[in-house]
């Protein structure tokens, strides 16, 4: 998932802190540098929650985030989708991979095992 | 270019697209009958076909003896020069036809003698119907490769930096020592790199200068880890890294057919069960079981949950795959004979679009404006040159020359010594008489005389000139000079690179009216000299003497006679 500057900005901010955020706290750290105003913060955060990427609950009249994964595990995420999208275009044309498993689910895959299982040796 | 996108590319592309389907074809087949798949070889066969002309692999083809009598001049473009002009409307005649040409032609010393090529009667040139297109396809192929291969190269550079990036250094002794087995197992001299990271799922192997195996990050060190490591090492051993690039080039080449697609992902294929029978071949038993399930960890969850798969679900592929490694082959007879036959299929197929793709090539290539040029030392011609420089009216019997478009260098005379009855024409170009393309009353209405460029262009007889110029409806002449010689008679000399009279001037016959050049629709210097009788184009050669051989013994005479 790609995400723009000004969310990764709040990303990190979020990833700094380390505790569930307000978007009051998002304002106060960025907003000023920004030129954000509250809307804006707002709507930053609810499309980051949208992605994936912050866990929200509401707390009385106000909403807190928090980051529902770490920043190794985003940008482990962000490099595999990445990597993922050159080789289905043509770079598997170019390495060799051992074993391609797009498109197989997990129930395939274990309905695969399972049946491997059943095999006689020969 | 355009030459070698129609004439030889695109028959290289249909051979070879042929090729690639019948693999895709009897892929069922071959699984049915002897349980077993296209090896890389033989897919790599098949790629060889989209780019090595069928009539070198393919020696006995028949449309290769054609090619063979085809002149050099049409086989190898470099020295003739045609243009496909087209002239003003002149409705057809037949140009007489000697009877002596057929004598003339066994009296030829061996080495000038050739057949007529049929094609050469072809009406209507591609060329003439859409030049448009026959002119901007090539160009967009090119453009087409060219994106194609920038595509290509910076998404695997991207690809290979990131990865390179996100990875470290494998440290774990238990996967070096797993990675030293394999490498000796496979007698790969150089230890390839072993680097791990998180953003793949898979083991993968990478470059060709400096190989390098990524693991996914968490694989246990193990039987899976050093199947894995096995796996690849095998890759790297049969050097797939190196075809896979080579086909990606060649797909490249053939970016507009689907078929040469197809073929890669079946070179994908074919690369990974090699590789997995190259491995089962050395386990038994358990470990072969062991092995499958290593492939299984590895297809995991993937990296995209996509199907992109041409062939089968990657489900129906790893399933083969395990079949293949587990279950023994069937009876020797039975594979030979499914492999046989689908290699014979394959063959026969591919030969016999071959035949047919040499024929289209070779009629194509007859309409397509000929190569420049390049020097007529090439081949077996030889010019012509009188010393003097001038031509020498020959005697009255006017031959039709039914040599073919290869340079017909020896002077066709009946007679030798001079006739003394006023000849009124004189030979336009001084000194040549290559004829790179003879007058067909179906197709090229004039003759093509070769000359270097700059040489002198001589009135062929006395008249008034009514056209010195470029016509604006007909471009293909280029610079060009009519004179009208009276009774219906005209004569128009094209593509000059410099006219030296203008419209109105009064010439007489062997006076300079222009300079050879290759202005229009030609790729080569030479005249192109049309003769038109009462209203009608006919063969210039069947009223102007070729001038003499130099080495006969009479002088030339003088060109200036009076009509």
């Amino acid at each position: 998932m790609k995400l723009s500057a000004a969310e990764y900005e709040i990303m990190e901010c979020v990833w700094e802190m380390g505790r569930p955020v307000f978007s009051a706290d998002i304002l106060q750290m960025l907003g000023a540098q920004r030129g954000w105003k509250a809307p804006t913060v707002l709507t930053f955060l609810s499309r980051l929650v949208e992605k994936g990427l912050l866990k929200t609950e509401k707390h009385g009249k106000t909403r807190c985030y928090t980051a529902a994964m770490t920043r190794e595990a985003y940008k482990n995420k962000e490099t595999r989708e990445f990597l993922a999208r050159l080789y289905n275009g043509s770079v598997q044309n170019m390495v060799v991979c051992m074993a391609n498993g797009d498109g197989i689910s997990e129930e395939e895959l274990s309905g695969l095992r399972a049946w491997l299982e059943e095999r006689e040796e020969e | 270019m355009m030459r070698f996108f129609w004439t030889i590319l695109l028959p290289l592309s249909a051979i070879g697209a042929c090729a690639a389907l019948l693999l895709w074809l009897t892929r069922p087949l071959l699984h049915r009958m002897g349980r077993m798949q296209w090896p890389a070889g033989a897919v790599l066969a098949a790629f060889c076909l989209f780019v090595v002309p069928a009539y070198l692999l393919f020696p006995g083809l028949p449309g290769q003896d054609v090619l063979a009598d085809v002149p050099s001049s049409v086989q190898d473009p470099s020295n003739s020069a045609a243009d496909l002009a087209l002239a003003p409307s002149f409705s057809a005649q037949a140009s007489p036809f000697s009877a002596a040409a057929g004598d003339l032609l066994e009296n030829l010393p061996a080495d000038t003698a050739k057949k007529q090529h049929p094609a050469l009667a072809e009406p209507g040139s591609l060329m003439m119907k859409h030049p448009f297109f026959v002119q901007i396809l090539p160009i967009l192929w090119a453009a087409g490769m060219v994106a194609a291969l920038c595509c290509s190269a910076i998404s695997y550079l991207r690809f290979a930096g990131r990865l390179r990036r996100s990875s470290r250094a494998v440290t774990d002794a238990a996967a070096l020592a797993g990675l030293r087995a394999a490498q000796e197992k496979n007698g790969i001299k150089r230890m390839p790199g072993l680097r791990s990271t998180e953003a793949i799922t898979s083991p993968l192997a990478m470059g060709i200068l400096h190989p390098c195996i990524y693991l996914p990050a968490g694989i246990p060190a193990g039987d899976s880890l050093n199947y894995a490591l096995r796996h690849e090492c095998v890759h790297l051993r049969k050097r797939h890294l190196f075809w896979k690039m080579a086909a990606q080039g060649i797909c490249a080449m053939h970016w507009f057919n689907p078929a040469v697609w197809l073929l890669g992902g079946l070179l994908n294929e074919a690369c990974e069960f090699d590789c997995d029978r190259a491995v089962a071949a050395a386990l038994e038993g358990r470990q072969r079981k062991d092995y499958c399930t290593a492939l299984l960890d590895a297809a995991g969850r993937g990296w995209a949950p996509r199907c992109v798969s041409a062939f089968a679900c990657p489900t129906a592929v790893l399933r083969k795959r395990i079949e293949a490694v587990l279950v023994p082959k069937p009876r020797l007879c039975r594979r030979v004979a499914a492999g046989v036959l689908c290699a014979a299929l394959v063959l026969c197929a591919a030969g016999m679009t071959a035949c047919a793709a040499e024929q289209a090539a070779e009629s194509v290539a007859l309409q397509l404006p000929q190569e420049p040029f390049a020097d007529s030392a090439a081949s077996s011609s030889k010019p012509v040159q009188s010393d003097a420089g001038q031509t020498d009216p020959l005697s009255s019997a006017p031959e039709e020359e039914r040599a073919p478009i290869d340079e017909d260098t020896q002077p066709l005379q009946t007679g030798g010594a001079p006739d003394e009855t006023a000849v009124e024409w004189v030979w336009p170009v001084p000194g040549m008489v290559l004829i790179a393309t003879n007058y067909s009353e179906t197709g090229h209405r004039g003759v093509d005389i070769v000359a270097p460029r700059s040489d002198r262009i001589l009135a062929v007889k006395s008249g008034t000139v009514t056209m010195a110029g470029v016509d604006p409806d007909h471009w293909q002449y280029g610079s060009m000079v009519q004179i009208d010689h009276g009774n219906g008679c005209e004569s128009l000399y094209a593509h000059c690179s410099e006219l030296l009279v203008e419209v109105g001037d009064r010439v007489e016959a062997g006076q300079e009216i222009a300079r050879v050049g290759s202005t229009g629709a030609s790729t080569g210097n030479h005249c192109h000299l049309e003769l038109t009788e009462n209203g009608a184009r006919i063969d210039p050669l069947s009223l102007i003497p070729l001038p003499s051989d130099p080495s006969s013994s009479e002088d030339p005479a003088q060109t200036e006679r009076g009509s």
